[in-house]
């Protein structure tokens, strides 16, 4: 299958002032704040889009903030933005609390799929599409191995690239895309037969 | 009529559109806190040997320590450990059958733990074992190296045979620069679900030898587990377990064979370096005696 890799709009806009805010953050706290401030709101969102839980994601992107300010003496702008490097601290925080609950988000998932069936569920694909609601969807993904989880959602909820996301976690491009098209086989198996595969 | 593909793009668009309670705001609470770390970091004076900012916990776990009670002075030997985590550098000490271990976990997430345990074999040999387990991401990398040492002529150097290996065929079979033939063997633990690794050199020569490589814990022989291992000109042994739900474990293994030294010559005079194979960590470990005095009661 050819995989389509046309992402939203791109998550990485151009700062050209990150540089400079990045320097001054070591030793300026109101730099470190501006940093903060502009990068907080995405991070925040793609940790609420991973786990759907408002308190695990705000504990997840305290974290975030937290590590970049230890890391942050060390941190070296090599034309990389720092957001990409955020993406990736929030991504193992993510993956380490997904990895945790898939157990619980597959029993969950089985429970969903039997009541659907016992409540006269069919199997046209255009119900099945209607009845799919946001709690299901996240279910479904949250059963998914979090490697999976973690390129699907930042390919397609929070619209980077593949090149972007191999920035990100430090892995190379043909490593997302494998990863990205077995996300949505493994996404697609999920939807069509509530199969639990671990 | 809507296609499978389109049922999980509707789903990514669903999960797209879902941003509970409206979406984040910035968090003032967590601006606070950031902001007096951020001040605390910039007064606070650092040790000189480990910055905290990666060394999230560092732990010392030193046990069995003897040395005798009479008064007097009393001569111990203990070993400086120096471990190297990217930048960080952090000092650990151990004794005689002593293990030392710390862990440490950078921003992007990676723990690395490290453990060192000096002991001895059951032949009197000076042993020392390093471990480093490096999580990551959907996997573990674990670099394990043992030393033996020791004094006089060389004894039996292995404690295993082929029966420990049984029927199993091999996991890889190579031949060294030297033209001699070794094989890795992974076999079923003796208990649970891990493995035994095991290292045959010099194969159909005087000279083989078994060795136990290590004991991988964990599901290796699973159903849907695939093994796969790689060997590098140094003699950089790399176990790869790939389990059904898309995780691995990577083991990385070096052996040193027994050294065997004069009678009189102090043992790892130079000192012992492990350097994991992405040179991430680096661990020296070298050798100390000093006086330590002890309580006349």
């Amino acid at each position: 299958m050819e995989l389509e890799i046309a992402a939203p709009a791109s998550a990485f806009a151009e700062v050209d002032d990150e540089r400079d805010l990045v320097e001054r953050a070591r030793h300026d706290r109101r730099a470190f704040a501006d940093l903060y401030r502009r990068h907080y709101p995405a991070i925040a969102r793609y940790v609420l889009r991973r786990t759907g839980d408002a308190h695990a994601a705000e504990d997840l992107a305290a974290d975030v903030f937290l590590a970049a300010l230890r890391g942050l003496p060390r941190f070296r702008y090599r034309d990389v933005p720092v957001r990409a490097w955020l993406y990736r601290i929030a991504t193992n925080g993510a993956n380490r609390w997904a990895k945790k609950r898939r157990r619980r988000a597959i029993r969950e998932w089985s429970a969903a799929v039997e009541s659907q069936a016992r409540h006269g569920g069919d199997d046209d694909s255009t119900s099945a599409e209607a009845a799919l609601t946001g709690d299901m969807a996240r279910q479904a993904m949250l059963t998914l191995s979090p490697k999976h989880q973690s390129v699907l959602a930042l390919h397609y909820l929070e619209g980077l690239s593949v090149a972007q996301i191999a920035g990100s976690l430090g892995c190379r491009e043909g490593t997302v895309k494998s990863r990205l098209a077995r996300g949505r086989d493994a996404l697609r198996e999920r939807l069509e037969n509530g199969r639990t595969h671990s | 009529m809507k296609s499978n593909h389109d049922l999980v793009d509707h789903a990514l668009d669903l999960l797209r559109a879902d941003a509970p309670g409206g979406g984040p705001s910035l968090n003032p609470q967590l601006e606070n806190r950031l902001m007096q770390r951020y001040d605390a970091r910039s007064t606070t004076p650092r040790p000189m040997f480990a910055r905290p900012a990666v060394i999230a916990a560092a732990l010392l776990a030193v046990t069995g320590v003897t040395f005798a009670t009479a008064g007097g002075i009393q001569r111990i030997k203990s070993w400086f450990v120096t471990v190297e985590v990217g930048d960080q550098t952090v000092h650990l000490r151990v004794g005689d059958n002593e293990e030392a271990s710390m862990i440490s976990e950078s921003d992007d997430g990676v723990r690395t733990h490290v453990t060192v345990n000096k002991g001895a074999t059951e032949h009197g040999d000076d042993m020392t074992k390093v471990r480093v387990v490096q999580d990551r991401d959907g996997g573990k990398n674990i670099t394990e190296s043992v030393m033996v040492r020791g004094h006089g002529p060389a004894g039996p150097e292995s404690e295993y045979s082929l029966e420990d290996i049984g029927d199993a065929q091999p996991a890889k079979t190579w031949t060294d620069s030297a033209g001699l033939m070794n094989e890795i063997y992974i076999v079923p633990a003796a208990k649970g679900d891990g493995a035994q690794v095991f290292y045959v050199s010099a194969i159909d020569t005087p000279e083989m030898r078994i060795h136990r490589l290590a004991e991988p814990q964990g599901q290796w022989f699973g159903e849907g587990v695939t093994h796969d291992v790689s060997v590098t000109d140094d003699g950089v042994i790399t176990l790869r377990a790939q389990f059904p739900d898309g995780g691995e474990e990577v083991m990385k293994l070096k052996f040193r064979s027994r050294t065997r030294i004069g009678k009189d010559e102090p043992i790892d005079e130079k000192g012992v370096r492990v350097e994991t194979p992405d040179g991430k960590v680096k661990i020296k470990i070298e050798e100390s005696v000093e006086g330590e005095e002890t309580d006349p009661d």
